[in-house]
């Protein structure tokens, strides 16, 4: 019940927009709507943790002529993902538009993308979760290309196209995966789960799956879509894609990667590995000199995704548990970190960093706020990203040490790009540009409330969410 | 009891939330009111705690909750007092009160007075954290707040950007030395299963001396250690984070957080005395720093540079003393030094304060009649730094001084020759700003003042700590009176069991000789340094092996060109070049490719039927052909 709610109430809400009849109320009603499903995943999580099952199923044999099961089940990962999301929705929605046109149109599109969203993180059959996993492709290109700024079109086609072709791949795998599996087929994850492949069959698979997924998350160097899509995207669409969007491909690793290709995961760190940690320092590196605020968060996030990606494939317990925390508290400060910049953009015109300055002798609050998401993301103790990096790099040691001293330099390395970047906005003299800058509004202060309790709360009593993740093995 | 530990660090977390909350709304004397109460407060439950360990040799333990329960990893929210944790109590929590206390005064003309309170409670907060946590993890929670405090504080007047580089420095070099810290934890997680200090030091007391693996941990640990209290190669961030306000230098930069990196140690002291080799490597390090930032101390003209330089080198002493396995040496040193340094600190501040922030030492002098309680101040932080009897200094340096003689006579005159520097920079400090003729700009300034009483008085009380406090551990020579090694050997009581320690009590004529020699050149370094300083041409520019040292031995330049413009370099490149025409165009390049290829198929769709024909037929040929060869 909990899942078809959460389904289906965006998706109607979504339909509802796109008719074009609630006109100046439509933001409001995907704000409301997405509270309500916020509320629903909330009672989903009450439920999952109360009772103490395994996971809340839901199993339709609607298509019973193809011998196609919708079949959804929300077990403690798609539980925190699903949290992630409806939680981000309504911030997303929240925050300051930038443009008037189609409004309309453009929350459907915000609440289809929920839509899509949740159903990856809850299909429970692999071909449901292909369609879902397109199907998310939809709204972002269209919020890309219409809302989007310069070159919008250009970019976005070039990002479809891009993910297009991982996708391609992945479908290709999960065909042939079909195939394999004992008669009658099935598209069931269990049926998947049971397959066991011999070692010369998991190398294609995971290489299909594999670029599918690193297209997605990124990983370097498979990235070059991001930055760029993230720049002309409006604030709303960039915050979709790193916030939730880009979980899709973790969420991949973890479900298909992991159980279908452990011996590949398991002898991973001479192939794939060595790449995946240059692409955290390069992203790393690029930040520390990126002159745009905009595209400096997207080297930032390539570069915590990667360590993400890292401690999923780490082929060890505590990499795993802590990379799922770190996929939940990396799309909360990323989309914090957004909301700065849109508090920034709106009031100064401009992300060029080393056009700005001097911004908190004119605004404490602002300042203090966008401290604590800084510090977030450069993983104070204390503050939610660090028990799961801890957790990732113990992992990681664990499986090769090297890799991890090396991963590990990323703390130096955001600390400087981190506090370069906060120091030139924030800190020195002010300029035409910044000594009238308006210090937060009280709506501001309300959108930021969440994601600072988040902040503190997953990095106090990170319990909140390990104990969803009592069961997830590797 | 239990409860107290809690109290302790809820405090300072109410401070700091209630006086950053409400910033505006509170006035600047209720601030300072407000977060010196909560620090008395400290004081007061840290006594008692004090007295609980001292008096029976009972470990408080509290516990708070389980901060990350997940499989087997378990790191607790758990508190130990012991005779270490209360003894780093009584420092933080009775300097941090004096230098609340003299913040009041100091920083009361200041606009961001308020906020200035509130990080100093978040600091305390995060020292209490990373001296009583019972686990790894939860120290490094501290470790890491401390940083962060710093960084705040030294960038405390953001709006000059020279502040904000040294914060950014100080934050970034001590993030170099957390890395190590790091993966110490992680290879002692996957050695013995745990972070908790006491399991660990069980667990590690039943190997052999000379483990590689202890000694790998203990190497990392240490690069934790030189992070955060400043030892070569990790120095140069301490002397920078003089941008910040006097009272921090003082608090932060001198008597507390500096000297973690010794607390990480003497907690792990088993670890350690299993590691000869790391602990040879510690004293190399740590002696070198000591004459390095000694020297350099010796040719600076910024008041609190040289305060800082003479904090690296004292820093730098005490690493000596753990690295000859002396940690009671180290406590001790470190105990007497959080006051008299605090006291220079804060005599240094009153001085600047008396000048309208002026720092030059080359624009002050005959400052002894114009504020004659800070120079008696200072005189007496001089003398104690120094080593002179009958104040503290002179007790903890002969008790590190006796072992260094102890382990070689080579060792005990490298010792020796350190803590003479120390008296060479310091009376030379005293004697400029002082003693000195007038400076011009000194003559010129008419509102020479003396500082308020809130400032003189904690300074005072850090004076009279200054003075006695070393008779609690009294050389063997007059005493059998060893309070402190009594109060601190349970602490290192398995450490010492598994390897015999240099801290025996030395023989009379040894005992002598390490007393009288270092004294008797004191006095002659005193009168020699009164004729050269105090004359006015001395203070001139520096050639040879001596502009070397005014030039700090070209520490930043050299890595700057060896960490900073390559790394900026590598940005560049990575950014221009790699991703934006290499990847970049090698994407796009696909896509126009799939253009042109379309371009080519396009022509064949010419509409020709003759061609759409022999299309066809070649393509049967080739398919036949193939099946025949395949």
């Amino acid at each position: 019940m909990i899942i078809v709610l959460l389904l289906l109430l965006p998706l109607f809400a979504s339909l509802l927009l796109f008719s074009d009849k609630l006109g100046r109320r439509s933001r409001m009603f995907a704000f409301v709507t997405s509270l309500i499903v916020l509320v629903i995943s909330f009672v989903g999580a009450y439920f999952y943790v109360s009772t103490g099952q395994k996971a809340l199923v839901l199993d339709i044999h609607a298509l019973h002529l193809l011998d196609l099961n919708i079949s959804m089940k929300m077990d403690g990962i798609s539980l925190i993902l699903v949290l992630l999301t409806t939680i981000l929705v309504p911030i997303i929605i929240a925050s300051p538009e930038r443009s008037d046109k189609k409004v309309s149109s453009f929350y459907a599109l915000v609440m289809l993308m929920e839509t899509a969203l949740l159903g990856v993180f809850l299909a429970s059959d692999i071909i449901l979760f292909y369609i879902f996993w397109e199907l998310a492709l939809v709204p972002i290109f269209f919020i890309t290309a219409f809302w989007g700024g310069e070159n919008a079109n250009k970019i976005s086609l070039k990002f479809l196209i891009y993910t297009v072709v991982g996708s391609f791949a992945m479908l290709v795998a999960i065909l042939y995966l079909y195939t394999l599996t004992p008669i009658p087929h099935s598209f069931d994850f269990n049926t998947f789960l049971t397959l066991s492949l011999p070692y010369a069959i998991q190398v294609p698979v995971f290489l299909a799956f594999f670029l599918a997924f690193a297209i997605k998350i990124p990983l370097f160097p498979f990235h070059s879509w991001q930055a760029e899509t993230y720049n002309v995207s409006p604030v709303q669409g960039s915050m979709l894609l790193a916030g939730v969007m880009l979980k899709m491909g973790l969420y991949g690793l973890i479900r298909f990667i992991l159980p279908l290709c452990p011996d590949v995961v398991a002898g991973g760190s001479l192939f794939f590995l060595p790449l995946i940690v240059f692409g955290v320092i390069y992203g790393a590196f690029i930040a520390i000199s990126q002159p745009r605020l905009k595209k400096l968060i997207a080297f930032a996030s390539l570069s915590h995704v990667g360590i993400i990606a890292l401690g999923i494939l780490s082929n060890n317990q505590y990499g795993l548990q802590g990379s799922i925390i770190q996929m939940f508290t990396h799309g909360i400060n990323v989309v914090g970190f957004f909301l700065c910049y849109l508090v920034i953009r709106r009031r100064t015109h401009t992300d060029i960093i080393a056009n700005l300055g001097g911004i908190a002798s004119v605004a404490p609050k602002f300042a203090s706020v966008f401290l604590i998401i800084v510090l977030a993301n450069v993983s104070l103790p204390l503050t939610n990203s660090f028990v799961g990096e801890f957790m990732i790099l113990l992992g990681l040691f664990q499986f090769n040490p090297l890799l991890a001293i090396i991963t590990g330099t990323t703390i130096i390395l955001g600390a400087v790009y981190m506090l370069k970047m906060y120091q030139k906005i924030m800190y020195g003299p002010t300029n035409e540009l910044t000594s009238q800058f308006k210090d937060l509004t009280t709506k501001e202060m309300i959108l930021f409330t969440p994601i600072i309790v988040l902040i503190f709360l997953i990095g106090i009593y990170p319990t909140i969410i390990l104990q969803f993740l009592d069961q997830v093995k590797l | 009891m239990q409860l107290l530990p809690i109290l302790l660090i809820v405090f300072p977390l109410l401070g700091f939330l209630l006086l950053g909350l409400t910033q505006k709304l509170m006035s600047k004397s209720t601030a300072g009111i407000l977060a010196s109460s909560v620090i008395f407060i400290n004081l007061v439950i840290a006594t008692v705690l004090f007295n609980f360990v001292s008096s029976n040799n009972e470990t408080l333990t509290t516990f708070l909750f389980n901060w990350i329960n997940v499989g087997s990893l378990n790191i607790p929210f758990e508190f130990v007092v012991d005779r270490l944790s209360a003894l780093m109590l009584l420092i933080i929590n009775g300097v941090g009160l004096m230098i609340h206390i003299y913040s009041i005064g100091y920083m009361k003309e200041d606009e961001a007075n308020n906020r200035f309170f509130s990080y100093l409670n978040l600091f305390v907060f995060f020292m209490l954290i990373l001296v009583l946590s019972s686990n790894y993890l939860v120290l490094f929670i501290g470790w890491e707040g401390v940083g962060l405090s710093s960084y705040l504080l030294i960038g405390f007047w953001f709006k000059d950007h020279a502040n904000n580089d040294a914060a950014k420095k100080a934050f970034i070099y001590n993030r170099i030395g957390d890395l190590g810290f790091l993966i110490a934890m992680f290879l002692l997680y996957t050695n013995f299963h745990s972070l908790t200090i006491s399991e660990i030091a069980a667990k590690a007391s039943t190997l052999e001396i000379g483990n590689p693996t202890l000694m790998v941990i203990t190497l990392c640990l240490f690069v934790g250690a030189t992070g955060k209290s400043a030892q070569i190669p990790l120095f140069t961030w301490l002397p920078d984070a003089m941008a910040g306000p006097t009272p921090v230098s003082a608090l932060i930069h001198a008597a507390t957080m500096v000297t973690a990196g010794i607390y990480l140690i003497a907690r792990s002291s088993v670890l350690f005395v299993l590691s000869p080799i790391t602990l040879n490597i510690i004293l190399i390090i740590g002696t070198t720093t000591a004459i390095v930032a000694g020297l350099i101390a010796i040719y600076q003209n910024d008041i609190k540079k040289i305060l800082a330089y003479s904090t690296v080198s004292q820093l730098g002493f005490l690493f000596m003393a753990v690295g000859l396995g002396s940690f009671t040496g180290a406590m001790f040193h470190l105990f007497t030094h959080a006051f008299f340094k605090a006291l220079l600190f804060l005599a240094a501040g009153s001085v600047i304060h008396a000048l309208n922030n002026e720092q030059d030492i080359r624009k002050m002098g005959g400052l002894s009649k114009k504020i004659p309680a800070t120079f008696a101040l200072f005189v007496i932080g001089t003398i104690a730094i120094s080593g002179l009897p009958p104040f503290a200094g002179f007790f903890s340096k002969e008790l590190i001084l006796g072992v260094a003689y102890e382990h070689s006579l080579t060792m005990g005159l490298v010792a020796t020759l350190v803590s003479l520097l120390t008296s060479i920079y310091m009376f030379r400090l005293l004697f400029v700003v002082f003693l000195k003729p007038e400076s011009d700009a000194v003559k010129a300034n008419h509102h020479v003042h003396e500082s308020p009483k809130t400032m003189l008085l904690p300074m005072s009380i850090l004076a009279f700590f200054s003075m006695v406090v070393g008779f609690i551990n009294i050389p063997a020579l007059f005493s059998e009176n060893h309070q402190f090694e009594n109060y601190l050997a349970p602490i290192f009581e398995i450490s010492h069991k598994l390897v015999p320690s240099h801290e025996t009590i030395p023989n009379v004529t040894e005992e002598w000789s390490i007393l009288l020699l270092p004294l008797l050149v004191i006095v002659s370094i005193i009168l020699f340094s009164y004729k050269r300083f105090v004359n006015e041409k001395a203070l001139q520019s520096a050639s040879g092996l001596t502009s070397l040292m005014a030039d700090k031995f070209y520490f930043d330049e050299i890595y700057d060109f060896i960490i900073v413009k390559p790394s900026i370099f590598i940005s560049n490149f990575f950014r221009t070049i790699v991703d934006q025409t290499i990847l970049n165009s090698f994407i796009d390049s696909i896509g126009s490719s799939t253009l042109l290829i379309g371009n080519y198929v396009r022509r064949l769709q010419s509409g020709n039927t003759g061609l759409y024909l022999l299309l066809m037929v070649f393509s049967i040929i080739t398919v036949l052909f193939l099946n025949i060869i395949l």
